[in-house]
């Protein structure tokens, strides 16, 4: 009551009209966030700490404990998924992202053919994962024709991967996956790349390509630096997801994450696929634990990562 | 941008941009080539294809196309009645739809509240946002499934949308810095004629984002109508065409030429969102872009 009053004392008519009409507006998102981020994260918490009675225990730490010194309840060393987990994201955010920073770049100087190309590069995304992965996997199978085309050109290929198919090897699964997500990401953020390149001052161009600065010179002393906040936010996104993201492998695996594939991403959401199936469910304890785990992982490094990110957002001149 | 004089260019430049040429060629190459493979693979008989996956089909079946919605046929997990093609195609769109609304209006309706309004607690808010988007939670999943399963959300069409709504993402990233951008002279004016602001937000206000809108419901829409892993775990009864791609390969034996007519159906599956996506290109590159993260 005390704040209404305060609003009342505070705040002319108009603005507590203003002010209502605001509340009302973020009322269902509020609530929504309230239940199923909030309290689902409040939740996940708890379950961490439960057993399968409600009880108070920490042996679901003791399993996650397991599974990165040796192996956890499904066989699979979390250790080793997460290094392929950060891998993944490495190449994806070290390797990737500078290149679709290149790649917008030329594509938004309107290069020949720029229209077709925009189309083209967004077939993945379009096609889906699903689709897109389905058929990367007939072709590197066993008859598909990438597989076929490695052994007409006489590489060494192990046995497993001439009976079954690059993704059901140990020596091979691994390196396939890493080239398709380097292949699938060179596409990533394109569209809000452009959105940002687009707005950039025409005159700044201008001006430099009257002073005689290069291609080069144009996009790094130009370009980039102007759409810099937009390159901090993706990577301040981009960080979030270092260990989240299960980069299809549950697909290119047929939900096994077999053969030195698995990831942590990939872990997490079949943990959950199980507890939906309630087929081989390790329970309500053990994910939500290994979340809080990763979680307090993750967050130093976010929030340093996040920390300087802003500090080179501020410091750029444009 | 400005789009580049290649003829005024010189020499330098003009190496550089006819090598991003030739490089841009090949991607395109690698990225149109399994589409393309799809495609023939799905005019071939199945011993055809069994045999010799890369070469052309001796006989060019364009039945397949048609057969995808006779024959195409996925299998529950929960075993039962095979879904047909046309119940996963209207699951598919509705679920796009209600999805793509809810989210979009969640995120709007928060946005517009917070890039317009200082009202007590909106910087509380919007911290909240960035807390959320920035902050990484790791393994919700299953507590979110409980709770999904507790509130009788699992498989319930008239309630899991509320699942879906949240307005705390990354839409909220770009329509707060489009609202932002809108100038407030419109609304003010509207103000002084008289206007309340529900008039204003509906009348002034959203015709000037619609472009915005529009652009981030495609974004949401490709990857609604490709999302697999989210009917997998809520709404495994009411399977999406990306679903029941991923259960056919567990059916196909129930089809005859079933790998033939599963690349059709992935053909045909793919082609409404290349087709929208060709379309409003321009929309979404013009319209989609965020500014810094402060919070």
């Amino acid at each position: 009551m005390k704040l209404f009053d305060n609003i009342k004392k505070n705040y002319s008519r108009l603005e507590r009209r203003d002010f209502l009409f605001a509340y009302l507006i973020v009322l269902f998102p509020v609530l929504q966030f309230l239940i199923f981020w909030f309290y689902v994260n409040i939740s996940s918490i708890g379950l961490a700490f439960q057993d399968a009675t409600g009880g108070l225990t920490f042996k679901n730490f003791e399993m996650v404990w397991k599974g990165f010194t040796d192996k956890d309840m499904l066989g699979v060393n979390l250790l080793d998924s997460l290094g392929r987990s950060f891998l993944l994201w490495i190449i994806g955010e070290g390797v990737l992202f500078p290149i679709t920073l290149i790649t917008t770049y030329v594509l938004t100087k309107k290069i020949a053919g720029h229209y077709v190309f925009r189309i083209i590069y967004y077939v993945p995304g379009l096609m889906g994962s699903i689709i897109w992965t389905l058929l990367i996997k007939e072709m590197v199978g066993y008859s598909g024709p990438i597989t076929k085309l490695l052994v007409g050109m006489n590489v060494n290929l192990p046995t497993a991967v001439t009976k079954n198919g690059l993704l059901r090897s140990e020596d091979t699964a691994f390196v396939t996956l890493i080239l398709v997500r380097s292949v699938m990401g060179v596409v990533g953020n394109n569209a809000v790349l452009t959105g940002a390149y687009t707005r950039v001052p025409d005159e700044l161009f201008e001006s430099a390509e009257l002073d005689g600065a290069g291609f080069f010179t144009q996009m790094f002393g130009i370009a980039i630096p102007c759409i810099w906040s937009t390159i901090c936010t993706l990577l301040t996104f981009a960080l979030c997801s270092v260990f989240t993201c299960d980069y299809n492998v549950w697909l290119f695996t047929d939900g096994t994450g077999g053969y030195g594939t698995s990831t942590i991403g990939f872990q997490l959401y079949n943990l959950t696929y199980r507890l939906s199936t309630g087929i081989g469910s390790t329970g309500y304890g053990y994910p939500a634990a290994l979340g809080v785990v990763l979680t307090v992982m993750t967050l130093p490094v976010v929030l340093v990562g996040k920390h300087l990110l802003e500090k080179a957002s501020e410091n750029v001149e444009v | 941008m400005t789009p580049l004089k290649f003829r005024k260019q010189p020499i330098s430049v003009k190496i550089i941009y006819v090598a991003f040429f030739v490089a841009f060629l090949i991607f395109a190459a690698v990225y149109i080539y399994p589409l393309l493979w799809a495609f023939i693979n799905s005019l071939k008989s199945m011993k055809e294809y069994a045999t010799d996956s890369l070469a052309m089909p001796s006989t060019w079946r364009w039945r397949h196309y048609f057969e995808v919605f006779t024959e195409f046929q996925a299998v529950p997990l929960s075993g039962g009645e095979p879904f047909r093609y046309m119940d996963m195609l209207f699951n598919s769109l509705w679920i796009l739809v209600v999805k793509v609304f809810v989210n979009v209006a969640s995120s709007m309706l928060l946005a517009y509240a917070l890039a317009r309004f200082r009202f007590p607690g909106s910087k509380f808010l919007y911290a909240m946002v960035i807390f959320a988007n920035t902050i990484p939670i790791i393994g919700a999943g299953p507590a979110a499934y409980r709770l999904a399963m507790n509130l009788g959300m699992v498989n319930n069409p008239m309630t899991i949308w509320l699942m879906w709504a949240g307005g705390f993402d990354f839409a909220f990233i770009v329509l707060y810095g489009y609202f932002k951008g809108v100038s407030p002279s419109y609304s003010e004016s509207a103000k002084i004629d008289g206007a309340n602001n529900w008039t204003i937000f509906i009348k002034v206000i959203l015709p000037q984002v619609t472009p915005c809108l529009a652009a981030i419901a495609i974004t949401q829409a490709t990857g609604v109508w490709n999302d697999y892993s989210t009917p997998m775990i809520y709404m495994r009864d009411y399977p999406n065409l990306a679903y029941g791609m991923y259960l056919f390969k567990d059916s196909s034996f129930l089809v005859k030429d079933s790998m033939p007519i599963y690349f059709a159906a992935a053909v045909i599956s793919c082609m409404p969102v290349i087709i929208l996506y060709t379309c409003s290109q321009n929309l979404i590159l013009n319209n989609m872009t965020t500014g810094g993260l402060k919070g």
